[in-house]
């Protein structure tokens, strides 16, 4: 069983993305993902709505299909859309890049996902070039994790890149980590295993883009049966609970 | 299937797990690869990159698979390496690395040195790119302008030419030139950024293009081979 729990569709595409999706379920035997909407970096309260809505059509359309709830800390509304989300049948949430995830304005969701035990997955990734300005890195993820030791928070991309990302949440016990991405570095996989445990270690694509590169990276590391099945879908199964 | 794109040796900024000649045979059995074209990642920070290439020639003498020197076009007297690998070596290519050792593929010594390698009959290696340039640590590779891998295809020195490690969309920037040179070919290793990657190039008319390129170990085998073989 495989559960990719980072995927996206964009805005500002019509159906590829989608079709695109469902061809990766229906040919590499993905048995179930969930989505969310992004297109700006920095949206405006219309954008997130149509975003989410464009997330629920496509939730709507295959059991297969889950959804994170993309919320812009900076609205003053973003907890609203978070209760809409949840009523139409969300799983999770999600955070992008245009807000640190430590500004104090995420504190507010914070509080919220601990009460709904609600996982936060949050954007994450370092990098050597080309760094947004509200980008958040494993630092960022780190200090809002001690923050809130309640909150669960899945840091995407191994923090973009695993040494810096690895290190900053080793410790940290409610800080899971999936893979996403196009990043496939021989060892990451190894290396993550061995700093924190397969427990905490998610299997996610970031779809449209990609997905074998991220089977590959589970089978090409030296892990038992039972590690692979925690990263390929118990660990979400877990985490997400009833809402998986 | 042959492997155009794998190396053994060092990298200096990660410990590599499996990076020697039997790691690669492993891999390559489990997965019927039958050969390849090796490299030594060591010679690619070694000021002298002929001593990696003793140490390459060690692993791969009497095996399956084809040694590839590797070269740093910005030293002085190039014509040293390549004489000394005669004297030295079985060799079937050489490799190298302008977004490490930068330097201009527009340039006089470039020319030069791709004249060196069309006397002695060799393939040329140009390695694109070292990995995500977003995970650089301690040394910022500097991208060759794709409009320098444009003019090389257009006048390849009619050597067997190989780009590694390009991306899908830098790939489709060169679709023209690529079909229009017999002898200049790209391999798979970084095609990831689309979903279904052997599918698309096919619909871009490139799959006759194509090698198999793995980056091991600085990438994934496992992930590059389910890319080629099964998108």
């Amino acid at each position: 069983m495989i559960i990719d729990m980072h995927a996206h569709l964009w805005d500002q595409d019509d159906k590829e993305n989608s079709e695109t999706i469902i061809k990766v379920l229906d040919t590499f035997s993905i048995d179930k993902v969930f989505v969310s909407t992004l297109q700006e970096y920095y949206p405006t309260k219309e954008d997130v709505k149509r975003y989410n809505k464009k997330t629920h059509d496509f939730m709507m359309r295959d059991s297969r299909i889950g959804g994170f709830i993309y919320t812009d800390p900076v609205h003053n509304n973003c907890i609203d859309v978070i209760k809409k989300g949840l009523d139409e049948g969300f799983s999770a949430i999600k955070l992008w890049v245009s807000c640190l995830v430590d500004d104090q304005r995420v504190n507010q969701i914070a509080e919220f996902c601990i009460k709904e035990k609600l996982p936060i997955l949050t954007h994450a990734f370092k990098k050597a070039s080309g760094q947004l300005p509200y980008e958040t890195t494993a630092i960022h993820v780190r200090n809002l994790a001690l923050r809130y030791p309640e909150l669960i928070i899945i840091m995407a991309h191994l923090g973009g890149n695993s040494y810096d990302g690895i290190r900053c949440i080793e410790d940290l016990e409610n800080v899971y980590t999936d893979f996403s991405g196009t990043i496939f570095r021989g060892d990451d996989i190894s290396y993550a295993v061995e700093q924190i445990g397969a427990k905490r270690i998610l299997f996610g694509t970031d779809l449209p883009t990609g997905c074998l590169q991220c089977i590959g990276q589970v089978e090409g590391a030296d892990l038992t049966n039972e590690q692979k099945d925690l990263i390929y879908y118990k660990n979400t199964q877990r985490i997400l609970g009833e809402r998986v | 299937m042959i492997d155009y794109n794998c190396m053994i040796g060092q990298w200096p900024f990660r410990y590599l797990r499996k990076n020697t000649i039997d790691d690669l045979k492993t891999v390559h059995e489990k997965h019927q690869v039958e050969s390849g074209y090796v490299s030594n990642l060591s010679s690619v920070f070694y000021h002298d990159p002929f001593e990696g290439d003793k140490v390459l020639f060690e692993s791969v003498k009497d095996s399956q698979y084809k040694m590839v020197i590797s070269m740093n076009v910005a030293l002085p007297n190039l014509y040293r390496d390549i004489k000394k690998a005669n004297e030295s070596f079985s060799y079937e290519g050489i490799r190298i690395y302008p977004s490490i050792h930068k330097y201009d593929l527009l340039g006089s010594k470039f020319n030069e040195f791709c004249h060196m390698v069309k006397e002695e009959n060799k393939k040329l290696f140009i390695s694109y790119r070292m990995g995500d340039v977003r995970l650089d640590y301690l040394v910022n590779q500097q991208l060759p302008d794709i409009s320098s891998i444009k003019a090389i295809i257009d006048n390849p020195y009619d050597l067997e030419l190989y780009i590694l490690n390009l991306k899908s969309q830098e790939i489709t920037s060169l679709r023209d030139e690529f079909i229009k040179s017999s002898l200049v070919f790209f391999d798979s290793s970084d095609i990831k950024h689309e979903t279904f990657a052997r599918e698309f190039l096919k619909n871009e008319g490139l799959d006759q293009k194509v090698v198999f390129g793995s980056f091991f170990p600085l990438y994934t085998f496992e992930s590059n081979y389910l890319i080629y073989m099964k998108t």
